[in-house]
């Protein structure tokens, strides 16, 4: 071969292996996940190091306590941002007192600067959590190493199979034998609400990550596919709930907001954020005039469902006087299926049950503030006779069904308000229940991963299984 | 092209990296024991080496033992743990890791440990390998939360949490926390499946934001700990089984010598059940002065600074104090050996010498006298008093002076001021002319020297008709269980126990337990309506939360056998109980010296030690020795000339606060001040005129029969000596006296009475009624003499001394100019009220 044919070769060999142009560094994809997960702990809203914040672009662009410009537009070298997550003194590098970042992770920031800086987003002050969009969750293992707690179940219609939620999966389970027949994955890391539509053909559920990301799906029971992320929140989501006419759709987060959206077309409705504690339990009227939100601020507030625009707040839960006094949060508020009446439970020794509207009638004003808070009001009270906290509550017919963190679960009457039952048998706290009137089942569930289905004619326990893939006929320990 | 600019980057980023690794190791290997390094050690070999432990039995899967080695040179102990190499026979049983040594396998091997040419063979045993060894929720998570600082006062440990997570403060209810942890929050603070996602590892490693900051590094031992409890499946068991207590090697007291200024230590846990852990990886350590000496996460102390501090070791609810002493080498220092009057001046200087500190000299015979009035009566000496003392030639002079003034009347009742104080005695609280009486009582007790023990025992077996007995009236002033419990442990025991009452003291081995107990003692202690001390037959105090019966404190049997107040008086006062003596010495030394060898003087616990040991047990076993003679012991220190200092400091002393090298400048208190101003302008007359005054009118009223009203109440304030401020039985309210710190006498804390100069001090002096109007009242008293004689007269009265021919001069000159001389004396006398000299002890 011929120096000639030598160096065509190799300038052949060379334009293969020309890299093909690649694509600008996007902000929000590739940059804003670096930032939240490496940086934002230190350099965030509240806890901001050095007078400099990065929890959104605009912050991020502006220089803290130091006057010195985090970041020049096409100029890495002479921004003091990425002058310090490159640098190799210690004292200052970061993040400070830790790893620093990969190498590629610093490339990836020193070509976005380099390529200008661009934010790809519409608003410049958006927090950099809702650039990132809804999180595409992984698999889940097929074996789980560990029970999880179950926080939620629902039974499909037809009352043979019951949902549990899992580890980034629900579960599906048959109620007869306890054997796992579905799962349904690629859903949120923790599941903390779960409702069927009336067709059954879509299940709503709440979740998420806590403490990071909160997020409230459809999924569609023929595939077991998320087909829709409604909405994604700053802090997990701890409730969910259809409306009775199933049009609309109704969640509460850890974060304290209240959010109402419109069932078939998806649109957010309206937000509140008048609670000041995690939002606990959800719940529309029989009518779908009012939403009820309980939360662990201690009071459980109504609004208008159709507007958002807060109609009452009730305070039963806490009392500074009286017969009725003590201060407790309040776990879960069920609306009575067909006629104006609220239940709600929580800390303390009552399940209360009260009406909205002569709630607001009996808030009064000051003028006659020592009176009524002497007063009971309307209000009536079951006491339950747990030792702990309730936190599951259900109200489906004429019965009242609510758990606790004493293991039981009790069952009431709503004419009598007296106790039909008491089931005995879980060993740990019990979240979550749902009850299958024609089946006359209520199936329970605990934080030690165990689930147990009643019968609730006869009070007799059916069957216990733990909701554990991989594990499932293993005896649940206590932890 | 750009392939080649790449391979320039990462060429560039990989020398980066490798010449990173090849820096020095971080030396904040917290948490793991620094890797071995073989420092040389000195041309000196030790004589001996001590390895502990002398041999090893490990029997679980993540056993170790943390190894302290001390060499021995010319009989001054080294730690040489750092410089030691560990070698395992057989690293299939027992590995190494810096200075722990970790189980492996079952079986039997040799450990070697070779340092300063020397090696000692430790055996090791190791069992139980192959049985799981889950992390122990009770006795390793809990212990890290604490470590961590998760669960201190500040953070979650706060009585609402923080942010929404509650956990007992340092621990001491397990229960609490296995809820926090788990169940509570809706399973929000764990996850099981994935331990490195649970929030309670994200947020204390920052990977989400955390107000409480960076609190976990992936190094630290505690990393582990929770990583693997949560990974084991979260177990919150509490089994009965308690620490019972920690072992510290080497022990409760450590010297430092430059440059060997490290020690490394071990901590060992004791269980009810009879088992030991070493511990040292998950205790908590703390310095009580991190400028003078630190403590690293895995127990290694180093000196910084020459002085003393204490390294504080806390596991579960069990809480130790090492005490740490770092001498260094100062340049240019030699012992001076200055005079030593007496065994306090031994011990002040031994510690002195120790710490390479000189004494400063004695003080001059002017500075001495206005000190010694000051201190021991409240009040300055009169003009002729210093005349007399300044011309004496008399080489005892100033030995006679304080055995003078110990036998003053002025001197029982300044003494009685100051318990006073602490015994909150205020017609306030005790009405009906039950203050007067009380202080009657406490002024005639010091009067004739009632040795200390009688004192306290018939306070606290106190009872009978208030407006008759005047020690029951220690139990009207504090009439609740909580009151008599924080009081008497203040005053007696120098202990603050107020934190006891809702949980374990966190910096203390003080429990509720104990402050229920002393509560206990006075449950049957019963104040009626009108004012009656009696025991009732019946009264129990219980535990709040476990509501157990409390056993008094100080009883030997039970709860029935009398008096249980007289048991605990007994307990109190029998020599050698560790608080009685060395409390009330400690605080007449600080009365005299202006700091206590503890300070603050009530608040004794072994995170708190004293500047100097020996002269504190000295002191306190004098005091017992004597019969708890208060007199004795001011008598001593007194005469010291640690006591008699100058306040000037050397080169060798100026940065001494705590060890007594030299004088501190005090200020006067305010009722000191108050009568000092006084005397100084004449408008109160010094105590033997006084007394002249009072034994007049006492004449004169009975010789009138008696029955002058106005003239008894003038002569019962007499009595009271109520025109001093120094010398009353309670305090009068007044603006002067607030503003210069008279404490209210509502607690039993010396922190009540306000030291510090202040900027309101200040302004007082300077523009207030006060001052002005006494140095009017002077100026009328001064007036009368010639210049030179006012100006002279005024000097010694206000600053013990003779003017100097300057000072004589300027004064003078100021005087003859002067258009109104009256003025001119006012403004003279304001002039010296405000100078630093008189409001100050220097």
């Amino acid at each position: 071969m011929t120096w000639k044919t030598f160096g065509a070769i190799l300038l052949l060999l060379s334009l293969l292996n020309i890299t093909p142009a690649q694509a600008d560094v996007s902000f929000s994809h590739e940059i804003a996940p670096i930032l939240l997960k490496r940086c934002t702990g230190c350099h965030g809203e509240r806890t901001n190091q050095g007078g400099y914040r990065a929890h959104n672009f605009q912050s991020l662009m502006k220089a803290g306590a130091s006057g010195l410009a985090p970041v020049v537009a096409g100029q890495p070298m002479a921004s003091a941002l990425f002058q310090r997550i490159m640098t190799k003194v210690e004292a200052i590098r970061m993040p400070k007192s830790d790893d620093p970042l990969s190498a590629a992770q610093i490339e990836l920031v020193r070509k976005w600067i380099a390529e200008g800086a661009k934010y790809d987003a519409a608003d410049r002050a958006a927090p950099l959590t809702s650039l990132l969009g809804p999180r595409d969750h992984p698999a889940s293992p097929t074996v789980y190493r560990a029970a999880v707690p179950v926080m939620a179940l629902a039974y499909l219609p037809g009352g043979k199979e019951i949902a549990v939620g899992g580890y980034y999966e629900v579960t599906v389970w048959k109620v007869e034998t306890g054997a796992l027949v579905k799962r349904w994955q690629h859903l949120p890391e923790r599941i903390q609400a779960m409702a069927f539509s009336k067709d059954g053909r879509t299940l709503l559920i709440g979740g998420g990550t806590p403490g990071e990301y909160g997020e409230v799906s459809l999924v569609d029971t023929t595939t077991g596919q998320r087909t829709k992320v409604l909405d994604t929140f700053n802090d997990i989501v701890l409730t969910a709930a259809f409306s009775p006419d199933g049009k609309r759709i109704a969640a509460g987060s850890a974060d304290a907001a209240v959010r109402v959206y419109d069932a078939s077309s998806h649109k957010r409705l309206w937000t509140a954020n008048v609670h000041s504690d995690w939002v606990t339990g959800v719940s529309f009227s029989f009518d779908g005039q009012f939403l009820a939100s309980s939360s662990r601020d201690m009071t459980v507030k109504v609004y208008e469902a159709e507007s958002g625009s807060l109609y009452t707040t009730y305070n039963g839960h806490n009392r500074q006087i009286g017969k009725y006094q003590g201060h407790a949060p309040v776990y879960a508020v069920q609306f009575a299926p067909d006629k104006l009446l609220a239940y709600s439970a929580g800390g303390g020794q009552w399940i209360q049950i009260w009406n909205p509207v002569q709630v607001k009638a009996e808030s009064g004003d000051a003028g006659d503030m020592e009176e009524r808070f002497a007063k009971a009001g309307h209000t009536q009270y079951i006491p339950h006779g747990f030792t702990k906290d309730a936190f599951g509550l259900l109200v489906r017919g004429n019965q009242i069904f609510a758990t606790s963190a004493d293991g039981q679960i009790k069952q009431f009457d709503t004419e009598t308000l007296s106790s039909v039952r008491t089931y005995s048998g879980h060993t740990d706290w019990v979240f979550a229940l749902d009850y299958d009137p024609i089946v006359h089942h209520l199936t329970t569930g605990a934080y030690n991963g165990e689930v147990r289905v009643w019968d609730t004619q006869t009070g007799m326990p059916l069957l216990s299984f733990l909701a554990q893939p991989g594990h499932e006929h293993k005896i649940a320990s206590s932890h | 092209m750009r392939v080649h600019r790449i391979g320039r980057i990462v060429l560039a980023l990989l020398l980066c990296v490798t010449s990173a690794s090849a820096a020095p190791p971080d030396s904040r290997h917290n948490g793991s024991p620094h890797p071995n390094k073989m420092r040389p050690l000195t041309s000196v070999l030790p004589d001996r080496i001590e390895v502990f432990p002398t041999e090893v039995s490990l029997s679980s899967k993540r056993a170790y033992r943390q190894f302290v080695v001390t060499g021995y040179f010319r009989g001054e102990a080294r730690d040489l743990t750092q410089q030691a190499v560990l070698r395992s026979a057989n690293a299939h049983i027992a590995s190494v890791r810096g200075s722990r040594v970790l189980a492996v396998g079952d079986g039997k091997a040799d450990l070697t440990v070779s340092v300063g040419g020397r090696l000692v063979n430790v055996p090791v045993t190791v069992a139980n390998t192959a049985a799981a060894d889950p992390v122990q929720f009770k006795f390793e998570t809990l212990a890290i939360l604490t470590k961590q600082g998760c669960a201190t006062g500040s953070c979650h440990g706060s009585p609402h949490g923080k942010g929404g997570f509650s956990l007992s403060l340092f621990g001491y209810d397990p229960r609490i926390d296995s809820v926090s942890l788990t169940r509570d929050g809706f399973n929000r603070r764990l996850n099981v499946m994935e331990p490195n996602d649970s929030l309670i590892m994200k947020k204390p490693l920052l990977e989400i934001p955390h107000v409480g900051g960076k609190r976990l590094r992936k190094t630290d031992a505690g990393y582990q700990v929770l990583r693997d409890w949560i990974y084991e499946g979260a177990h919150v068991d509490l089994p009965k089984t308690d620490c019972t207590k920690i072992t510290i090697t080497p022990g409760t007291s450590r010297l430092l010598h430059a440059p060997n200024l490290k020690q490394q230590l071990s901590v060992v846990a004791t269980y009810s059940d009879g088992s030991t852990r070493d511990v040292s990886a998950i205790a908590t350590y703390e310095s009580s002065n991190a400028n003078l000496v630190k403590v690293e996460p895995d127990g290694l102390i180093t000196g910084l600074e020459r002085g003393q501090a204490a390294i504080s070791v806390r596991y579960l609810d069990k809480f130790e104090s090492v005490f740490v002493t770092v001498v260094q080498d100062v340049p240019g220092f030699t012992w001076s050996h200055p005079p030593e009057n007496n065994i306090v001046d031994k011990l002040v200087d031994a510690k002195l010498k120790q710490l390479q500190y000189l004494p400063s000299g004695v003080c001059s015979d002017s500075v001495f006298l206005r000190r010694i009035y000051l201190d021991l009566t409240g009040l300055p000496p009169t003009s002729a008093q210093v005349r007399a003392f300044l011309q004496d030639k008399h080489t005892d002079k100033r030995a006679q002076l304080i055995d003078a003034l110990l036998n003053t009347e002025e001197f029982a009742r300044f003494q009685a001021l100051k318990k006073a104080d602490l015994m909150r005695v205020s017609p306030r609280t005790l009405k009906a002319g039950r203050a007067d009486l009380f202080a009657r009582w406490l002024v005639d007790a010091f009067r004739k020297n009632m040795p200390y023990d009688q004192f306290a025992r018939t306070l606290l077996t106190a009872q009978g008709d208030s407006t008759q007995v005047a020690p029951a009236n220690y139990f009207v002033a504090i009439p609740t269980m909580e009151e008599r419990t924080e009081m008497t442990a203040q005053l007696f025991m120098g202990t603050r126990v107020e934190c006891t009452k809702c949980h374990n003291h966190p910096f203390e081995n003080w429990t509720m337990r104990d402050y229920y107990s002393i509560g206990a003692v006075f449950a049957r202690t019963e104040v009626t309506k009108a004012g009656m001390v009696q025991l009732a037959n019946a009264g129990e105090v219980q535990h709040p939360t476990t509501h157990d019966v409390m056993t008094p404190w100080g009883s030997a049997t039970g709860q029935n056998s009398g008096d249980r107040r007289a048991a605990f008086a007994d307990w109190l006062t029998k020599p050698g109980n560790p608080f009685f003596a060395h409390v009330e010495v400690n605080r007449m030394w600080a009365d005299l010296m202006g700091r206590g060898i503890v300070n603050p003087v009530d608040d004794f616990r072994s995170s708190n030690p004293p500047a100097n040991v020996p002269l504190l047990d000295t002191l306190a076993q004098e005091f017992e020795r004597s019969g708890y003679d208060r007199k004795r012991i001011l008598r001593l220190i007194c005469n010291s000339r640690t006591y008699q200092s100058d306040t000037q400091p050397n080169r060798f002393n100026q940065t001494d606060e705590a060890l007594f090298s030299h004088a501190r400048i005090r200020m006067l208190t305010a009722e000191q001040l108050k009568d000092a101003i006084g005397l100084t302008t004449n408008a109160l007359l010094p105590p033997a005129q006084f007394a002249a005054e009072e034994q007049k009118l006492r004449e004169k009223f009975m010789a009138e029969g008696g029955k002058s009203e106005t003239m008894k109440q003038e002569l019962m304030r007499m009595e009271g000596r109520m025109q001093y401020a120094t010398q009353r039985p309670y305090p009068e309210p007044s603006t002067f006296n607030t503003t210069f710190g008279q404490p209210q006498r509502e607690t039993a804390c010396t922190c009540e009475r306000q030291n510090s100069p202040t900027l309101l001090e200040a302004l007082e002096l300077l523009n207030g009624g006060t001052a002005h109007n006494m140095a009017e009242v002077g100026a009328r008293h001064f007036a009368t003499m010639t210049d030179t004689a006012l100006i002279e007269e005024l000097y010694l009265s206000a600053l013990a001394r003779f003017p100097t021919p300057k000072e004589q001069a300027t004064a003078q000159r100021f005087l003859t100019r002067a258009a109104n001389r009256e003025n001119a004396i006012t403004d003279l006398v304001w002039t010296v009220l405000n100078t630093q000299e008189f409001l100050f002890q220097h």
